[in-house]
C-alpha cells in the first residue's frame, strides 16, 4: 500500500465481519496499551525524565547552601575516618562562630568516641592504677562535642531502617521524639520506617533538630527523591532538609498541607514544597559539582573570613575515597550522598522540586483517549500521508508539552496521551492491509476460478466445434463424390460454434445431390439443430425410389416432430443430373441459389419453395426445375453473405453479392472461386465481427472428357 | 434497442402495432405480446392484424415469433401482416412467410 493509496479503499472492500474485526482488534490494542502505560508506564516515564534532567538540568545549589566535605586533604591532615569527636566538636565550632544559620550532620554516630578514656584504659590495663583513675575521669570527648552540639544550631541525623537491617543497635533505647511539630492531616501514605538508627544518647539529646537522611534508591539504583517527612520508629520525624530548613528559618512548625488522601505540599516557615503522596520530595538535580564546598581541614585552619558562613545551611558530610556515603542520580553516577542533601535543601528554599499536579493524569488519559477516538475514527478514512503526520504532529505535540512542562518543575506523562492512540493506529493499519490483502488474494482467487470456467467451456465449444465441423465433408472429400460433378463448399462460423450445414453426396445412378441450410438461432441449440437437421436430411434423401418433394416434406415432418423449442432450419436441396444438367431444386425457406455463367453475368434461380423446415410440419414443398449449362456455376449460400455488415453497418448489397461472384468466377479454380467470395465478404466487412455463419457452395459439372 | 407494442380495436378485427426493432434482445418481448394478441384475438371472435408499419427491422428471431404465433392461432384465427418496410418485405420474401401469411401493403386495405 503506498503513502498515496487510501486506506478506506481497503475498507471499503472489506466485509462487515472484516471490519468489525479490524476495529475490535483496533481498541483492543488501545485497551491492552493503555494498561501497559498504567502499570508498567514507569518503565518508559523514568528514563524520559531521566534525560529531561540532563538536558534540563536545574539550577546550580544557591550560595545559602555550603557543604563542609571531610575529604581526602582533611583525612591526610587530621588523621583517618572516624575521628575523634574532638575535631568535630571544633568543626561546629569554627562553623558556629563563622555565622551559620544551622549545621547539619549527615552522618551518624551510633557508636561512641573510640578515644573515649574509658575505652583507652581497657586497653592499657598495665597503667599504674592512679593514672589509669586520672585517665578515666578526663572527660570523653562525646561529653565535648555534646556541649558544642548544645551550644550550636546543630541538627544531627537519623535514618529509617528495616526491622532486618544490620545498622540496627539491638537493645537500644528508644530514640527520643523529634523536635519539629507536625500540623495537618498525616497522608495514609507516609513513608514508614519501622525502626531507626539514632545517635548515641549523649549525642542524640543535644542538638536543635533531628532529620532524616534517607535518600533511597529506586529499583535502578538512582535516587531521585528524599522524604520531606516519614513515619520511623513510630515517630513522625522531618526530613534531614526540611528540619535544616525549619532550624534556620527558627519556627517550630512544619505544616502539612491537604487531606489524609491528598497530600499537597510541605510548608517549612516561609517556604512551601510540593510532595508526592508519600511524602517524598522530587528532585531535579543541578551540577553538584558547582555546590558552594570548603574542605574541613580548611575550616579547622586559623586565618578564614569570619563571616564565611553567615546565615547559611551548613552540611557536614564525609566525601573521600572509602566512605560509604555515595550514592547515583540521574544526572551523576557517583556522587556523595551530602550533595544530594544539599540539593534538596536548596529545592526547599527555592521552590525548585519538581512536582505532579493533580490534574495531570485526567488530562493525560482524557488526551489518551480523544486521540483514540480519533484515531479509530480517522485512520481507516485518511489516506496513509495525513495519517503518519498526524502521528507525527501528536507525539511532538505530546513530547513537546512534557518538555516545557518539565522546564516549569512539572511533571506530564506523554505516554498515556500517546501510546493508546499509537496502538489503535499501528493494529488497525497493520489489518487493514492483512484483511486488504486477504481481499485481493480472493479477488485473485475467483478471477483465477473463473479463467478456469472460462478455459473448461471453451474447451468444451472447441471440441463440440470440432465434432460439428467433422459431420461437414472436407473440401477434398467434396471434390472426390462425383467424376461428372464439381462441388466446393466453405462454412465459416461466426462463433465457436454455428448453425449452418451443407452436405453432399451421390445417387447409384450418377445424380449428385447437394445442400445448404441454415439453423434459425445461434450457439450450442443452434448446432445440435443443425447436427440433427444434417443426419436426418442424409438418410431421408438418400432413401431410394423417393422424390426430392416427399424428402423434404418428411425431412420437415420429422423435424417438426418434437421440436418444442420451435427451433427452424431453411434448407436448399439440389439434385444435379449429369447426363443433360438437369437441377431438381427444394427450397424450404432459404435463399434463392445463384448461377454464374462463363461470361460472368450472375442469374438468380427464383424458387418458389416454401417457409423454413419446422415452421409449418404439413407445408407442401414443390419440387422446381431448372438446368445448368456447362461451364455454369450455381453458387448456394447461407445469410452470412447477404447479411454482412461493413463496420458502419451497412448490408452487402444484391449488386455486391452479384459482382462478388462474377469477379470471383475468374478464378481457375472452383475452390478458388469460393474462397474468392469468401474473401470479397471478409474484406467488406474491413476486420468486424461477422454478424453470421457464413457458408458457400459451388456446384458445376465437369467438362466432358 | 426498445420494442414499442400496442394493440387497438378497429372496427370487430384487432390490430397489434409493434414499433421499433425486433432483434436478440427484444425478440421474447415481441413474442410474448403476439402470443397475448392472438389469445385476445381468438377470444373475441376477431380477425388479427400485425400492423408492421412502425418495425424498422425483424431478424430471423422475428420470424421465429411469427411462427409460434401461428401456432398457436392455429384454425381459430388469420393473421395478416400488413405494412412492412421493403426490408421486412425481402426478408419474408427469402423464407418464404409471404406463403404462411398473408401480407398486405396497408392496414386497412384488406378488410
Amino acid at each position: 500500500m503506498t503513502d498515496s493509496r487510501s486506506l478506506s479503499d481497503a475498507l471499503s472492500d472489506l466485509d462487515a465481519g472484516a471490519k468489525l474485526r479490524v476495529r475490535i482488534a483496533g481498541l483492543g490494542a488501545a485497551l491492552a496499551v493503555a494498561l501497559m502505560v498504567l502499570f508498567g508506564g514507569h518503565l518508559v516515564r523514568q528514563p524520559l525524565y531521566d534525560l529531561f534532567q540532563n538536558i534540563a538540568p536545574g539550577p546550580d545549589v544557591s550560595r545559602r547552601v555550603h557543604v563542609v566535605v571531610i575529604d581526602a586533604d582533611s583525612l591526610r591532615d587530621v588523621g583517618g575516618w572516624p575521628w575523634t569527636r574532638f575535631y568535630l566538636a571544633r568543626l561546629v565550632e569554627q562553623i558556629s562562630e563563622r555565622g551559620a544559620a544551622v549545621i547539619g550532620f549527615d552522618m551518624l554516630f551510633p557508636e561512641p568516641d573510640r578515644l573515649a578514656p574509658s575505652e583507652f584504659t581497657s586497653i592499657y590495663n598495665e597503667l599504674p592504677a592512679g593514672v589509669s583513675q586520672e585517665i578515666q575521669s578526663l572527660p570523653s570527648m562525646d561529653a565535648v562535642f555534646a556541649r558544642v552540639i548544645g551550644r550550636s544550631p546543630v541538627v544531627l541525623a537519623r535514618a529509617g531502617v528495616t526491622e532486618e537491617s544490620f545498622d540496627r543497635l539491638d537493645g537500644a533505647p528508644p530514640p527520643l521524639p523529634p523536635e519539629a511539630k507536625f500540623v495537618g492531616a498525616v497522608p495514609e501514605e507516609t513513608l514508614t520506617f519501622p525502626a531507626v538508627v539514632a545517635n548515641i544518647p549523649i549525642l542524640d539529646g543535644a542538638p536543635l533538630g533531628h532529620g532524616l537522611v534517607n535518600g533511597d534508591r529506586d529499583s535502578d539504583g538512582l535516587v531521585r527523591r528524599v522524604p520531606l517527612f516519614a513515619r520511623a520508629a513510630g515517630h513522625l520525624t522531618p526530613g534531614f532538609a526540611v528540619e535544616l530548613v525549619r532550624v534556620a528559618e527558627g519556627v517550630d512548625q512544619v505544616e502539612l498541607q491537604g487531606d489524609r488522601r491528598q497530600l499537597d505540599g510541605v510548608k517549612v516557615g516561609s517556604h512551601r514544597v510540593p510532595a508526592g503522596p508519600d511524602g517524598q520530595l522530587l528532585l531535579r538535580f543541578g551540577d553538584w559539582r558547582k555546590t558552594q564546598t570548603t574542605s574541613a581541614v580548611d575550616v579547622l585552619r586559623q586565618g578564614q573570613r569570619p563571616d564565611q558562613f553567615k546565615d547559611q545551611i551548613v552540611i557536614i558530610g564525609l566525601a573521600s575515597a572509602g566512605t560509604s556515603d555515595v550514592t547515583s542520580t540521574p544526572r551523576a553516577k557517583a556522587i556523595y550522598g551530602v550533595y544530594v542533601q544539599a540539593q534538596a535543601v536548596d529545592s526547599i528554599l527555592r521552590g525548585t522540586a519538581l512536582r505532579r499536579p493533580a490534574w495531570a493524569a485526567p488530562v493525560e488519559w482524557g488526551i489518551g483517549f480523544a486521540l483514540v477516538m480519533i484515531s479509530f475514527l480517522g485512520v481507516p478514512r485518511a489516506p496513509m500521508g495525513p495519517v503518519l503526520v498526524g502521528a507525527a504532529v501528536e507525539i511532538a505535540l505530546a513530547f513537546g508539552a512534557s518538555w516545557v512542562a518539565f522546564q516549569n518543575n512539572l511533571l506530564l506523562d506523554p505516554f498515556p496521551m500517546l501510546a493508546p492512540g499509537a496502538a489503535n493506529s499501528a493494529v488497525m493499519v497493520a489489518l487493514l492491509f492483512v484483511e486488504g490483502r486477504r481481499v485481493q488474494a480472493r479477488l485473485r482467487g475467483d478471477l483465477e476460478e473463473e479463467r478456469l470456467s472460462a478455459a473448461r467451456i471453451s474447451g468444451e465449444l472447441a471440441a463440440a466445434s470440432e465434432i460439428q465441423s467433422g459431420m461437414l465433408l472436407p473440401r477434398a472429400e467434396l471434390d472426390r463424390i462425383s467424376p461428372a460433378v464439381e462441388i466446393d463448399a466453405v462454412v465459416q462460423s461466426a462463433k465457436t460454434v454455428g448453425g449452418d450445414l451443407y452436405d453432399a453426396f451421390l445417387f447409384d445412378d450418377g445424380r449428385v445431390c447437394f445442400l445448404v441450410g441454415d439453423v434459425t438461432g445461434k450457439g450450442v441449440p443452434a448446432s445440435l439443430f443443425m447436427a440433427l437437421s444434417k443426419a436426418l436430411s442424409r438418410s431421408l434423401l438418400m432413401r431410394p425410389s423417393t422424390s426430392l418433394e416427399a424428402a423434404v416434406r418428411e425431412i420437415n415432418a420429422e423435424l417438426s416432430r418434437d421440436n418444442r423449442q420451435a427451433m427452424a432450419v431453411s434448407l436448399l436441396v439440389g439434385v444435379l443430373h449429369p447426363a443433360d444438367g438437369r437441377l431438381d431444386l427444394c427450397c424450404a425457406g432459404h435463399e434463392n441459389p445463384l448461377v454464374v455463367g462463363v461470361d460472368g453475368t450472375v442469374r438468380e434461380l427464383k424458387l418458389d419453395g416454401g417457409p423454413p423446415l419446422c415452421v409449418d410440419e404439413a407445408f407442401p414443398y414443390p419440387q422446381e426445375t431448372d438446368r445448368l449449362a456447362p461451364g455454369e456455376v450455381l453458387v448456394a449460400f447461407t445469410d452470412g453473405l447477404t447479411e454482412a455488415q461493413d463496420p458502419t453497418g451497412a448490408l452487402f448489397s444484391r449488386q455486391q453479392v452479384f459482382d462478388a461472384l462474377s469477379q470471383a468466377s475468374r478464378a481457375p479454380t472452383l475452390a478458388g472461386m469460393v474462397d474468392g467470395v469468401v474473401d470479397r465478404v471478409r474484406a467488406f466487412e474491413a476486420g468486424g465481427e461477422p454478424s453470421d455463419d457464413l457458408t458457400v457452395m459451388a456446384v458445376r459439372l465437369r467438362p466432358a472428357a | 434497442m426498445d420494442l414499442g407494442w400496442q394493440v387497438r380495436d378497429a372496427g370487430g378485427r384487432l390490430v397489434g402495432e409493434p414499433t421499433g426493432r425486433v432483434d436478440e434482445t427484444t425478440w421474447e418481448a415481441f413474442s410474448a405480446h403476439l402470443i397475448a394478441a392472438v389469445r385476445q384475438a381468438i377470444a373475441a371472435g376477431a380477425p388479427l392484424i400485425i400492423d408492421l408499419s412502425g418495425l424498422d427491422y425483424m431478424s430471423s428471431r422475428g420470424l421465429r415469433a411469427l411462427t409460434i404465433a401461428r401456432r398457436e392461432a392455429g384454425e381459430a384465427t388469420p393473421i395478416t401482416l400488413a405494412a412492412p418496410n421493403d426490408r421486412m418485405r425481402e426478408i419474408f420474401a427469402i423464407s418464404r412467410y409471404d406463403k404462411l401469411f398473408k401480407i398486405v401493403d396497408d392496414v386497412d386495405s384488406d378488410a
